[in-house]
Parts: structure tokens; sequence; C-alpha cells
């Protein structure tokens, strides 16, 4: 069985990471038509380079066309989707059967995959969708492993599940609490994230708050890897990682986690604990939210919950490499650091490389001491050649 | 146009089919997404004596549904059939996939409500032989009556009721609080930069939040006078004789023995603790501010 690994990418760049790092097939939005406005997405010219970039390497690259529409939003949807078919874009997401429909009527070529934002959570409905042309449908993040495994075992359907990153406290698509309370239309792409706000909670005029903390719907993250051996099992087409929004670093990480995860089951049957601690030791360099199970387990209780919006931001990612020659990187800085620290070198493919850092240089060549300007570009001395993909991090070595 | 109407109890049935309501909704406690003491064997009861009374039954069936639980969603589906209701109310698709299969002669009805925002997809939905559909209460009255018109005699609109913003499988109330029970009436959430107050309804099967009580008095004579199949007064919270009291205000303003000015006010003097809005005011949204 192949196993698909599908990642987010929120840009060209993001994408090209994503591929290198391990993922099959990319997702990503358009300019119109598509959910996460705030992700930089793709104009036209990108999705050809995108598509172009991916096929080159035997992968796919789907396009969301994902919103929920209104009558206004069909102006232009038709030759838009011939365009994506002419890129040779290999499938669109969308939660729309009219748009499925169109799809299938302009752009024959491109697959149709039914989006989560239409919350499939059974067989009847997975046949709706066959019944009306589908190719493949993302299930909701609400199906429990036992109704998964049913599924899959019942239906001809290819299914994406998600297995990694943020969740909707709603069924996706059945909210529309940012639209009421912001007038952002969280199913055309603007939502706010009114969920992981506080809430006082009443019965009556008794508020009910705790002392603690008070009310929020906010989910912690999804992060599959202890039952990943079980979702493998479940014989599903895709497994999806969210996060168009999330940074390069991010996406390279937990692809990769996935990966060594993904290519150890296809080699020997089973997940062994040492590549399990490895992945998890790798993945919890990207920690963004605190993580649970979603709701493969079984219904959602307290594990699932944040009451405090906070997010870790991530400081260990320290520079990219911009171009290296002779082992004098050409850098652009992230996050601060020093000369003396302690560095790590994670490539697409490999081990890490830790080093020393012992000299850094400013763009006339003089001798820097700190780095602590974002955006700056730094020439760094480096043990080895390393190429475009690779990012710098602070060692976390003990 | 069939005016329909959602009950809890046979209360009013009487006073409802003297009002010319065509049809009323009736709903269960398990496979419905409302508040009831009804568990199936009392909505059976109550299906017969809207049957008795004259009037339409429309069930609601309106969860999304585990794969676990579409076995026994088929034999309610078979017992609604024997009973000879109507039509069903749902918001899963999967209800009408099973009513094909089961080969029912029962109605459906699609109201997904944030889902059906377009013409394109409610045609399709007539392609597929889904009987009727309930437009998105959370989009612009320009755009229902674009739709209605597009999809003559084929689209209900909820006319009254409040409008559901989310619903989730989460218990978020029971998690918050850490006691599993129903939370229903006189609990509500209010966000804390804002003082709107966000009723909610907490079960065994998740959480529904609901805004504002939405009405449609100043537009309700162009609406009657419209292509929609039916309207629905629909509200969560209040009891039947509040519902019916609704029902006769609109009754007048329609049948134009009360200006709809009037008519608002005798809504506001029914209960002074709900905020309404009219549904001429639901504002376009925007993208991202």
């Amino acid at each position: 069985m192949a196993y698909e690994l599908l990642a987010p990418a929120g840009d060209l760049d993001r994408l090209k990471v994503a591929l290198e790092y391990g993922a099959d097939a990319v997702y990503f939005g358009g300019k119109q038509f598509s959910l996460r406005v705030r992700a930089s997405n793709f104009d036209l010219d990108n999705i050809k380079q995108a598509s172009d970039y991916a096929h080159q390497r035997n992968k796919k690259v789907y396009v969301t066309v994902n919103m929920i529409p209104h009558n206004s939003d069909f102006d232009g949807l038709k030759e838009y989707l011939t365009i994506l078919n002419e890129f040779k874009v290999d499938a669109i997401i969308c939660a729309s059967s009219a748009i499925a429909k169109l799809s299938k009527q302009v752009a024959p070529n491109m697959e149709v995959h039914i989006s989560t934002q239409q919350t499939t959570t059974n067989l009847s409905a997975i046949k709706f969708w066959q019944d009306n042309g589908a190719d493949r449908v993302v299930l909701a993040r609400e199906v429990e492993y036992d109704d998964l495994l049913s599924i899959t075992s019942h239906t001809k359907m290819p299914i994406e599940v998600f297995i990694h990153g943020g969740m909707c406290a709603n069924y996706s698509g059945r909210c529309v609490i940012s639209n009421f309370l912001t007038n952002r239309d969280a199913n055309r792409g603007g939502c706010a994230q009114s969920c992981r706000w506080n809430y006082h909670l009443y019965h009556n005029d008794e508020l009910l708050d705790k002392n603690e903390y008070p009310l929020s719907m906010g989910s912690k993250d999804m992060c599959v890897m202890d039952n990943f051996e079980k979702l493998l099992a479940a014989n599903v087409a895709s497994l999806k990682i969210e996060g168009r929004m999330k940074t390069a670093y991010y996406i390279a990480t937990v692809v990769k986690s996935y990966r060594m995860l993904i290519d150890e089951y296809q080699q020997k049957g089973f997940i062994s604990q040492q590549c399990l601690d490895n992945s998890k030791s790798l993945i919890a360099r990207a920690a963004n939210r605190a993580t649970f199970e979603g709701f493969y387990p079984g219904k959602v209780d307290i594990s699932g919950q944040i009451y405090e919006n906070a997010q870790t931001a991530n400081q260990s990612y320290i520079a990219n490499v911009v171009d290296c020659k002779d082992h004098i990187a050409l850098i652009e800085v992230r996050n601060y650091f020093k000369k003396g620290d302690r560095i790590r070198l994670f490539n697409p493919k490999g081990q890490d490389v830790y080093f020393t850092l012992d000299k850094l240089f400013d763009m006339d060549g003089n001798e820097v001491e700190i780095a602590n300007k974002p955006m700056q570009k730094l020439y760094m001395h480096l043990p080895i050649d390393v190429n475009q993909f690779t990012f710098i991090t602070k060692s976390e070595e003990r | 146009m069939k005016y329909i109407v959602a009950i809890k109890s046979d209360s009013c049935l009487t006073q409802l089919k003297q009002l010319q309501v065509n049809d009323v909704i009736v709903s269960d406690s398990y496979y419905s997404s409302s508040i009831t003491d009804n568990d199936i064997s009392k909505t059976i009861e109550l299906i017969q004596k809207v049957k008795s009374a004259n009037l339409g039954c429309i069930v609601r069936v309106d969860r999304l549904y585990d794969q676990k639980e579409i076995e026994e969603l088929s034999q309610y589906l078979l017992l609604l059939e024997k009973n000879k209701v109507d039509a069903l109310l749902f918001s899963d698709i999967a209800v009408k996939v099973l009513v094909d299969q089961l080969k029912l002669s029962v109605k459906t009805i699609y109201a997904p409500e944030t889902l059906l925002t377009n013409y394109y997809d409610i045609e399709l939905l007539k392609d597929n032989g889904v009987s009727g559909c309930v437009i998105s209460k959370d989009i612009p009255y320009n755009e229902m009556a674009a739709i209605a018109d597009k999809v003559k005699n084929y689209c209900y609109l909820r006319v009254f009721g409040e409008v559901l913003i989310s619903y989730s499988k989460r218990r978020f109330v029971s998690i918050y609080l850490n006691k599993y029970q129903q939370y229903k009436d006189g609990y509500y959430l209010q966000e804390e930069n804002r003082d709107i107050k966000m009723p909610l309804v907490e079960k065994e099967s998740g959480f529904w939040l609901y805004g504002y009580m939405l009405h449609s008095l100043d537009k309700i004579k162009e609406i009657v006078a419209s292509d929609y199949a039916g309207i629905i007064f629909d509200q969560v919270f209040m009891d039947d004789l509040y519902q019916l009291e609704v029902v006769k205000i609109y009754h007048e303003v329609i049948d134009g023995n009360m200006p709809w000015q009037l008519g608002y006010e005798k809504l506001l003097g029914l209960n002074d603790k709900i905020s309404y809005q009219s549904i001429s005011e639901v504002k376009q949204t925007v993208l991202e501010k």
C-alpha cells in the first residue's frame, strides 16, 4: 500500500521545502476561492511554477477551492478551473457540490477531493459524494478510529485523513462564530479563530467562570504519532498535515518526522520504538501548541482543550541558507544567536550535523559577535557544505 | 407556500391549525439537536397527535452521525416512515442517501444551517432528488431572495428563530465544569470583550451555540409574495405558547391587519430578555479586516 504524505504550503518556498523533506503531495490556495486568506497563497504564475516543480519530482499538487461559496463567488470560477487544468494541477479540494460538478465539466483531468468543510463522517455521506463525481473524500476530524476502520473497509472511495496540526473546535464548515462576532466569514477564508477567545459562562445571571481560567473553546493541535501505526493499517489513501500558515521550518520538521515513520513502516511492516522516539524528538522541535490525538481514540475530554491561548514561540530556528560554497554559507537571520553557540544543521535527508559557531561575518566581511536582526544577511562558517533547504537551528543536545 | 412551525408538545396544535399552519416540526432528544424530553416513543405519540390534527408532520433528524450510529438511524427512519411522517429535516447528507437506500417515501428537506449559501449547490441538490432546502440564515437577505427566485418553489426560509452559529462534537461546558450533564435553559456564553449573550445547548451528542433571535417582520409580506416553498418558525429555547404568539403576530402582519412596526413592538412585549435582529440586517461578511 502506498501512503501519500500530504503537506500544506503557504507559498512557493514552503512548497519546495515540503517536497524536499518528504511530502508526496502539497496543497495550497490560490488568491481566490480558498480559505486561509491570511496565508500568502499562490497567484497563477506561482501555481504554474508549483505544478511544474512538483511534477518534475514525480509529486502532486492540489489547489484548495474550498470556500463555502455565495452566488457571486462563482464569477470567474469556470475560467480559474480551466487554467488550473491547463497547469496540470492534480486535484482541487472543494466544499461545494456545484464547484465539484463545474470542475468535472471544464477540467476533466483534475481530480475533485471533497474538503473536510463538508464534515463527512460516515459511509452514506461518502456515497453521496461518490455519486456526485468525487475522486476522494477528506473526512471530518471528528471521525473516531473504529469508525474510520469501518469506513475504509467498506468503500472504494479513496479517503484522506488529518494526522497533524491545528483543529477547529467545532465541526469545520458548521461554525460561523467569526461571522457573528467580527463579520469575518469563516467559510470564505476570513476566520478570526474566535473559538480561541475567552468566554464568560453564565447560567441566567450567575457567572460560572472558574477562578483559574475562563472558558475557551480552543482546541489543542492534533498529533497522531503514538497511534500512527494504527492509522497506517487503516488503508487510508492520504495522510494530511494541517498548516498553510505555518513556517517553512515547521513544515520541514513535521513532514520529515512523519516521513521517517512511513518509510520504516513500508520497509518493515511496523514502526520500531527507536524510530518513534526519534520522530517524536524531532517533531518536538516544531512545538507550536500543546497536542493530543484528536478524536481518533474517542470523544474529546479536557485533554483536548486549551484554556490559555498560548502558542509556543519557537526560538530555536535561527537562520536559513541562501547559498553555500566552500563551507561558507550566506544565511538569513530569523532569531537571536551568537558566536560560541552550539548549532544544528537540519537537512532534508540524512543525520543532523552539530558544531560550535566560530566565525560569523557581515556582508562587508566584518566579524560579527551577535545576530539579532531578523532577515539580516550574514556569512556563517559551516563544517560542511549544505543546500538551500537546510535550516540552521540552535542545538538542543544535552 | 407552506407555513411550518416547530413545536415541543401537542399543546397548541388546534390553534396552529386555525392559524393556517400547514406543517409542524417534531423532534426527539437523541437524533435531533433540539432540547426536548421526547424519547422515541413520546416522539411517535406526538407524531400521531399531529397527524390526527390534520397537520403535516416534519421530523427533525439534524445531527451529524458517526458511522457507528448509521444502523440505528436507519431503524429510526423506518419507524418514522411506518408512522407516515411527511418529511425529514436533516443536516447530514447521509440521511438523504439512507432514505433512498431504504426506498422510503418520506420527503427530505436539507437544512445544514451554514452550507446552503448559493443557488448552484441548491439546484444540484434538487437534481439529486432532495425534496427541498433551507437557505442558510447567516447570509444577507438579498442573497436569500436571489436564491429563492432562481430555484422557485423549492427553498424554505427560516423567518423566525435563533441563528445557529456553531455546532461541535465537543462538550465544552461539561469539560470546563467537569460535570457531564445536559446544559440548556438559561445557559449562555459571553465573549469577554463583547456584551452579546449567546445561548447554548449541550447534551451527550454535542454542543450548539446560537446568536440573535432572527425575525423578519419588516420583510414578511415581501417573503410570502416570493417563490419560497415554505416559511419556517423555528426557535429553540422558548415554549410552544410563545411560539404560538409569534405566529399570531406574523399572521396579523401578513394579512395586513397590523403594520410590521406594531408587530415588532408586540414581539418585544412577549419577552424583554430576547435580543432580536431583522433578517434584513444580516450583513455581507468581509473576508478580512
